[in-house]
């Protein structure tokens, strides 16, 4: 019952057999694995299989607002040694292919096809086009995040006034469609998510007073997207909330099988925080975390996982709230990949 | 210190009647104790910390505030308020 060990790209793979170790939840679970990590000098974690092969680590969730015995779903929690209750200090590069359930391994295996291209490629080569969407109540954190992946906001939205719901008299100028996501680009996602449904919502306030929440992408148009070599970073709840449900309920599982070769999301609730004068408090919350995640993967090239781990770590210093931020993100997909190409350099380490 | 009727009013008042005016008549639940901010930063800096370091952390309140799901509201909502221990808000947290 051992990890699969890649002395040539210093990776841990996760396999079928370890599971039953990590299913047990148990403290001695997180210390072998990350002294298994240690011991090797892995750097980066890739898990194969969803929760029901690998199961996440499950903290208990101490917010006053958690049902009894509720728990906050991470892959990151069993690569920490220096971590504390206040604080998580994940140390490896984590990344998780789940499967697609009773698909006989087709989802698992499209991955890593897909990842081995990329690869190949010297990283995944995107076209330049990317769309970012935004409730319209926090449209300034998300263009300023937004800005990191493109510093002309071309193809970043608000909703409203987009939207599926089209209503010509409350302002709605387009409708979302499949043919406006990018393909082999990046879609940027801060929009009010679900824990159960696979929906994302926007998000209009007249006066402070929420008036309506359009339905900005659904299951039905998701499936009708082309999401090859496209890389989504979700900042809504329950982004990447992928236990007990299948690519048919859940957005991030459907983003996988059309072709995504990475996604980032929440396994539970994410926070923003603000400064009670309502200004944009880009040092905490997770519109912080998405930042400076972006800010590495795009500007600097880093590699998934390192970015991720890197994200959570810088989190930390300036974290004001609990832990579920950092513990829940999650990257779905191969903690080596990197974009390819070169940093640009008007944009570069800026 | 501030008893906790005036300071959900206080929070009321400056916070949510302006961000958040659904919220405004939910029943927050009130926790008191050391700002959890500072006192990573101390964890952070030493390896022992000592029930003296933590008495001089200074207090914060924190209101938190749940709106559940509801016909016309398709997601649950929680704000939380983070005050000094006089009362006045510092941070807004907000779930997505």
């Amino acid at each position: 019952m051992r990890p699969v060990w890649m002395p040539a790209s210093n990776c841990l793979t996760m396999p079928f057999l370890f599971a039953p170790l990590m299913a047990t939840n148990r403290m001695s679970s997180r210390r072998l694995c990350a002294t298994w990590c240690h011991a090797n000098g892995a750097k980066y974690v890739l898990i194969l299989g969803g929760d029901n092969i690998v199961p996440f680590f499950r903290v208990p969730d101490r917010t006053p607002v958690a049902a009894p015995g509720q728990a906050i779903l991470s892959d990151s929690y069993y690569f920490e040694s220096h971590g504390s209750d206040l604080s998580h200090w994940p140390e490896a590069a984590v990344g998780r292919m789940p499967d697609g359930g009773d698909d006989v391994g087709e989802l698992l295996v499209a991955q890593l096809g897909r990842s081995a291209r990329a690869h190949r490629a010297g990283g995944l080569q995107l076209n330049g086009g990317n769309l970012g969407l935004s409730t319209h109540t926090w449209q300034v954190a998300s263009a300023s995040t937004y800005k990191r992946i493109d510093k002309f906001k071309k193809g970043f939205f608000t909703s409203p006034p987009i939207g599926r719901a089209l209503s010509p008299a409350a302002g709605v100028k387009r409708l979302l469609d499949a043919a406006m996501l990018p393909k082999a680009g990046i879609l940027f996602v801060n929009l009010h998510g679900h824990h159960a449904q696979p929906l994302w919502w926007g998000e209009q306030r007249v006066a402070g007073f929420p008036v309506r929440w359009p339905s900005v992408l659904d299951l039905k148009l998701a499936q009708q997207i082309d999401f090859t070599d496209t890389v989504v970073f979700c900042e809504a709840c329950h982004g990447a909330a992928i236990h007990r449900h299948t690519t048919t309920s859940s957005l991030a599982l459907c983003a996988l099988k059309q072709g995504a070769p990475a996604f980032f999301g929440s396994t539970v609730a994410t926070y923003s925080i603000t400064s009670p004068d309502a200004a944009v408090h880009l040092e905490a919350g997770i519109d912080a975390l998405f930042s400076h995640l972006i800010d590495q993967i795009v500007r600097r090239r880093a590699r998934f996982g390192e970015a991720l781990c890197d994200a959570k770590q810088y989190y930390q210093f300036d974290n004001a709230f609990d832990e579920k931020n950092g513990l829940g993100l999650t990257l779905l997909g191969d903690p080596m990949l990197r974009l390819g190409g070169r940093v640009p350099v008007d944009e570069g380490h800026g | 210190m501030m008893d906790e009727k005036t300071l959900k009013q206080r929070v009321a008042q400056t916070v949510l009647t302006q961000k958040f005016p659904e919220m405004v008549g939910i029943e927050p639940v009130v926790e008191t104790g050391p700002a959890e901010s500072q006192l990573r930063a101390l964890r952070r800096r030493r390896a022992f910390v000592t029930d003296e370091d933590i008495s001089n952390v200074p207090i914060e309140h924190k209101l938190t505030y749940h709106r559940p799901e509801t016909a016309d509201q398709p997601f649950d909502r929680t704000v939380v308020v983070i005050t000094d221990e006089a009362g006045t808000p510092q941070l807004v947290i907000e779930s997505k």
